[in-house]
C-alpha cells in the first residue's frame, strides 16, 4: 500500500530538455495533460484550454536540484519511466554532457531506450514548439529521431560510444523551424544535422552532404540521396542509395596509419534531368561513374573534417586496435597524432540497380 | 394414544427394522397398513372378493406405479385362474401373473418399504405373506438435450431424473459385463438409490474401495442431489477447487469410465458425479474428442489462455496501473490515464465495483425467468457499460477488462471450475492492490502450492504434470490424434493400459491394390 500511486497522481514526463546557463542547469519537462487527450468527458482533471501538453522548467546548480524544484510546483509525482526523448541544449553539449548522463543512468526509473538529441539553440524551445502532426512535440521529436539514423541513438548507445575506448558518440540535431520562410507560418521541428562529439563535448554539427557522408561512414544512413552533377553540362540526377554498407580496412604504411573505406550500395535513379538514357548501357555507366565520384569526394572531405576535429565517431581507433594489419608501434603513439596523419582511401562500389520506368527524359 | 401417535410409533418401529410378521388375518393387515399410511391421500387400497373364499387387497401408491399394469397383469390373470394356492405353489403363481418381477415377503417392514419404493403389494386372506408386484413407474421427464453441456458435435442425449434410465444410457454405450454397478441406498427419509459404476479391470481397485467406503459412511436423512454426496466423499471440502466432476452427458460418463474412473449415479438428479479427477480434465470439453484434433488443440489452447485471463487480468490491470506504470507501452498508458482522469475511485475500488456488479448480473441472469432475463441483461449491460462510463464513474478500459474476464470465465468448460476461478480472482485483485505484481506472484505461489497438495481420491490433482507422466501429456496441453493415443492414462487405470493400436496409413491399402 505504501508505494501505491494512482495513475491520476502521476505526471508522465515524455521529454526533457537540459540547458546550461553559466553555472546553472535548467531542466524543462514536457508533460501531457491526459485529461485533454480525448478521454471521456465529465469529471474533473486537466487544465483549461485545448493544449494537450505543457512544459515547465526550473533551474538548479545540479540537475537533480532542478528536478526537485520542478516537483515542488507540480501536484503530481514526476515519473520519467515513459520519457523517450532527452534533448540537450547546444551550449550544454559544447560544455560537456557527462553530468546529464550520470543522472539519466543512475535512477532506474529512467529508460535506457530514451533517444538522445542535441538541439540547435536552447533545448527548451524545442519542447515549446507547437507541432502540427502529432499530439505533442515529444512524439514528433521521437519519430524524427528514430528516422534520423538507421539504428536510433538511444541513451544506451550514446553511453557505450562515450565510455568505450576507440569511438566517440554522435547524435541527431533537432531545430525549430517555421513552415513559411522569414519566421512566419506554423512552427515545426526538423532534423537539422548530425552532432559530432569528442568524448562528451560537442565539436561540430555536420549538415547536408557532410551529414549524409558521415551517416554513411557510421553505417547509419537510411536511404541517403545524392544529387550528382553529370558530365558535359548535362544537368543533374538524384540517386537514392539502398542498403549502403561501409567497411574499413586499416593498414600500416611507413609507420603511418592508412584506412581504406569501401562503400557498397545499390542505387535507384529517382530523377534525371539529363538526356542520358537509362536503358543504354554506356550512358547508364556514365551516371554510375559520376555517382561514385560524388560519393568518394563527399566521404573523403567528411573524414578530413573529422580528422581536423579529432573526433572519431566511426571508431577508427577501435578498428585500428582490432586490425591485424597494424602493429603495436602505432598504438604506442598518441592516438590523436596517428589520427591526424591518417591516410584515407575511399573505394565506392556503388551500382545503379534501377533506372525507373522511364528511360528517356520527357523534356527531350 | 391417538391415531397419529400410533402411526408414528409404527413407522418408527418399521424404520428401525423391528420386524413384525404379516398376519394371516386380512383385516389385521389392512388395519395396520391404514394406520401406517394415515393421512397419505396418494395411497390406494384396492379390495377384492372373488367369491370362493378368496378375498384380499392390493395396496400401492398412486403415481409412482404403472397402475394400468395392476389391472392387466395382476387382477385379470388372477381372476381368470381363481387360484387359492398362493402359499403352496409359488411357481404356479409366478406363472399366473404376467408381471416381470414378483416376490413373496413375510415381514411387514419389508412390505412397507417396497410399497414406498413404488411396488404394489397383494395381500390375500388366510395367507401370512405379501406378494410384491414390481410395477414401478410413473411419469418422469423424458430424455432431453443436456442444457448445461450442449455441444455442436456429439450425442444429444442427456441424463434424466430417473436412475435406471441413466444407467441404461451408459449401458447403451459401454456394452461389457465388466461395467459394474454397485447399489447403495442413502438417506433415512429419502431412501435415495445411489449407484457406483466402474469398469472392473480398468478402475483402480483401491480407488473403488475408497469410494465404496466413503459412500457407505454417509449418514444423512435426505439426498436430493448428487451435490450432497459430493461434499460427503470429497477429499478436501475447504478447497475452492472441485474434486469431483459432474456431468449431464452419458458419453462423458462413458469416456470417464473407460479411462478407469468411477461414476456415481444418484436418483432424482440428472447430474452424475465422476472421479477421481485432475485439474486438466476440467479444461477438456467433450467436443475436444469429437472434432478433428487440430481444431481441438487450437480451441484447447485458447481455453488455457483464457483461463489465465479469467484469473489474472483484473489483478494485473490493477497492479500495473497502481504500481508499475512503467510496464505499459507509453501510448496505451496515456489512453488509460486519460480514461481514468475523471474517475473518482482508486483502481481497486473501480475494479471491485465492476466485478461485483458483473457477478450480480450473471447471477440475476441465471435466476430470472427466461422471458425477463434478456431484458434485464441488456439493461444491466447498458447501465453498467455505457451509462457508468459516460457519467465518469468507471473508466472504459475497466469495462473492457471486466467483460473480457467475464467472457474468459465462460470459456472454461466445467462450471464448477469456472466458478472457483471467478472466486479466486478477488483475492488476487486484493493482493495486486496491496503488493502489485509481487502480490500476484504471492497469490500464484499459494495457489500452486494448494493445487499440488490437493488430491482427489488419492490421485494428485495436477497429475500428469506434477507428478509428470509422459503418457498423459498427450491429452493435457494437446489432444493427440485418436490413433496415437493407444494407452490409457496410468494415473487412474490399472491392468493392461493398451486400448488400441496405431493405425495403418489408409493410403497404404490403396497403393497395394
Amino acid at each position: 500500500c505504501w508505494d501505491r500511486t494512482e495513475i491520476n497522481d502521476i505526471a508522465f514526463v515524455v521529454s526533457s530538455a537540459i540547458d546550461k546557463k553559466k553555472d546553472q542547469y535548467r531542466v524543462a519537462m514536457q508533460i501531457p495533460l491526459v485529461g485533454q487527450l480525448g478521454g471521456q468527458t465529465g469529471g474533473g482533471g486537466g487544465t483549461a484550454g485545448s493544449k494537450t501538453w505543457y512544459v515547465d522548467s526550473a533551474s538548479g546548480t545540479t540537475i537533480r536540484e532542478a528536478n526537485n524544484k520542478l516537483q515542488t510546483s507540480l501536484s503530481r509525482t514526476i515519473n520519467t519511466s515513459h520519457r523517450r526523448t532527452v534533448i540537450i541544449g547546444e551550449d550544454m553539449a559544447r560544455d560537456g554532457v557527462a553530468p546529464v548522463f550520470d543522472i539519466l543512468t543512475r535512477n532506474p526509473q529512467n529508460r535506457l531506450t530514451a533517444l538522445i538529441l542535441v538541439s540547435r539553440g536552447e533545448a527548451r524551445d524545442i519542447l515549446n514548439t507547437d507541432v502540427q502532426l502529432e499530439q505533442f512535440p515529444a512524439e514528433m521529436i521521437r519519430e524524427l529521431a528514430i528516422i534520423a539514423t538507421s539504428r536510433p541513438v538511444f541513451l544506451s548507445r550514446f553511453m557505450s560510444d562515450l565510455v568505450e575506448i576507440g569511438s566517440d558518440p554522435y547524435a541527431p540535431v533537432i531545430s525549430a523551424s517555421k513552415t513559411k520562410p522569414g519566421g512566419k507560418g506554423k512552427s515545426n521541428l526538423k532534423i537539422d544535422g548530425l552532432a559530432i562529439f569528442k568524448k562528451d563535448r560537442l565539436m561540430d554539427i555536420f549538415k547536408d552532404e557532410h551529414m549524409t557522408a558521415a551517416l554513411m561512414l557510421l553505417n547509419q544512413a537510411r536511404q541517403p540521396e545524392f544529387i550528382v552533377d553529370l558530365p558535359n553540362q548535362m544537368g543533374q540526377a538524384s540517386i537514392q542509395l539502398q542498403k549502403s554498407n561501409a567497411s574499413f580496412h586499416a593498414a600500416e604504411k611507413n609507420g603511418k596509419l592508412s584506412m581504406t573505406i569501401e562503400i557498397r550500395a545499390k542505387g535507384i535513379i529517382m530523377e534525371n534531368q539529363s538526356t542520358y538514357e537509362t536503358r543504354e548501357n554506356d550512358q547508364y555507366y556514365i551516371i554510375q561513374k559520376a555517382l561514385n565520384r560524388t560519393i568518394k569526394k563527399d566521404v573523403i572531405s567528411t573524414v578530413h573534417r573529422l580528422q581536423k576535429l579529432k573526433a572519431d565517431p566511426a571508431g577508427f581507433q577501435d578498428r585500428t586496435i582490432r586490425s591485424t594489419a597494424t602493429t603495436k608501434n602505432l598504438l604506442k603513439k598518441e592516438w590523436e597524432e596517428v589520427y591526424k596523419d591518417m591516410e584515407v582511401h575511399v573505394v565506392p562500389i556503388v551500382t545503379i540497380e534501377q533506372g525507373g520506368v522511364l528511360y528517356k527524359t520527357i523534356s527531350h | 394414544m391417538n391415531k397419529r401417535d400410533k402411526a408414528l410409533q409404527l413407522i418408527k418401529e418399521l424404520e428401525d427394522n423391528q420386524d413384525r410378521p404379516i398376519s394371516p388375518n386380512l383385516k389385521e393387515n389392512l388395519e395396520n397398513l391404514t394406520l401406517l399410511t394415515e393421512g397419505c391421500s396418494d395411497i390406494v387400497f384396492r379390495q377384492f372378493d372373488f367369491g370362493n373364499g378368496l378375498c384380499g387387497f392390493i395396496v400401492y401408491i398412486e403415481g409412482i406405479v404403472k397402475s394400468e399394469h395392476i389391472q392387466d397383469h395382476a387382477l385379470r390373470p388372477f381372476l381368470m385362474h381363481l387360484t387359492d394356492q398362493i402359499d403352496e405353489h409359488e411357481e404356479a403363481l409366478q406363472n399366473t401373473l404376467s408381471i416381470s418381477s414378483v416376490a413373496l415377503e413375510t415381514s411387514m417392514s419389508k412390505v412397507a418399504a417396497s410399497i414406498i419404493e413404488g411396488n404394489a403389494v397383494l395381500f390375500a386372506d388366510g395367507h401370512s405373506k405379501g406378494l410384491i408386484l414390481n410395477i414401478k413407474g410413473g411419469q418422469r421427464r423424458s430424455i432431453e438435450e443436456p442444457i448445461t453441456e450442449s455441444t455442436i458435435r456429439g450425442s444429444r442425449e442427456g441424463f434424466t431424473e430417473s436412475l435406471r434410465v441413466n444407467t441404461a444410457l451408459v449401458r447403451f454405450r459401454v456394452k461389457t459385463f465388466q461395467l459394474k454397478m454397485i447399489s447403495f441406498k442413502i438417506g433415512t427419509k429419502t431412501k435415495t438409490d445411489v449407484v457406483l459404476a466402474y469398469i472392473d479391470g480398468l478402475a483402480d481397485p483401491k480407488v473403488i474401495d475408497k469410494a465404496k467406503k466413503r459412500i457407505k459412511k454417509i449418514k444423512i436423512d435426505a439426498v436430493l442431489e448428487s451435490g450432497y454426496i459430493e461434499e460427503f466423499i470429497e477429499d478436501d471440502t475447504y478447497s475452492p477447487f472441485p474434486q469431483l466432476q459432474y456431468t449431464e452427458r452419458p458419453d462423458t460418463v462413458a469416456a470417464q469410465l473407460l479411462e478407469g474412473r468411477f461414476a456415481i449415479f444418484t436418483d432424482n438428479t440428472p447430474f452424475v458425479l465422476t472421479g477421481p479427477i485432475t485439474f486438466w480434465q476440467l479444461m477438456q470439453a467433450s467436443e475436444d474428442y469429437y472434432e478433428r484434433y487440430l481444431m481441438s488443440n487450437l480451441i484447447r489452447w485458447l481455453r488455457y489462455m483464457f483461463l489465465f485471463v479469467a484469473l489474472y487480468l483484473p489483478a494485473i490491470y490493477v497492479a500495473v496501473i497502481t504500481y508499475h506504470q512503467d510496464l505499459m507501452p507509453t501510448n496505451l498508458m496515456f489512453s488509460v490515464a486519460s480514461a481514468r482522469e475523471p474517475i473518482p475511485f482508486p483502481a481497486i475500488i473501480e475494479a471491485l465495483i465492476m466485478e461485483i456488479s458483473f457477478e450480480a448480473l450473471r447471477e440475476a441472469g441465471v435466476r430470472l425467468p427466461k422471458t425477463i432475463g434478456q431484458t434485464v441483461s441488456i439493461l444491466g449491460a447498458l447501465v453498467i457499460g455505457t451509462a457508468a462510463v459516460e457519467a465518469g464513474i468507471v473508466s472504459a478500459p475497466m469495462v473492457i477488462i471486466v467483460s473480457l474476464t467475464g467472457i474468459a470465465s465462460f470459456t472454461i468448460p466445467r462450471f464448477n471450475l469456472a466458478i472457483s476461478i471467478r472466486m479466486l480472482r478477488f483475492p488476487l485483485m486484493f493482493l495486486a492492490s496491496i503488493f502489485g505484481i509481487f502480490g500476484i506472484m504471492l497469490g500464484t505461489i499459494i495457489l500452486v502450492l494448494h493445487l499440488c497438495k490437493l488430491q482427489s481420491f488419492g490421485i494428485p490433482y495436477l497429475s500428469g504434470i506434477s507428478p509428470f507422466k509422459r503418457d498423459e501429456v498427450k491429452d493435457i496441453f494437446v489432444r493427440a490424434p485418436w490413433w496415437t493415443m493407444t494407452r490409457r492414462p496410468g494415473t487412474y487405470s490399472r491392468g493392461n493400459g493398451q486400448k488400441g493400436a496405431k493405425r495403418e496409413d489408409p493410403k497404404d491399402e490403396e497403393n497395394n491394390i
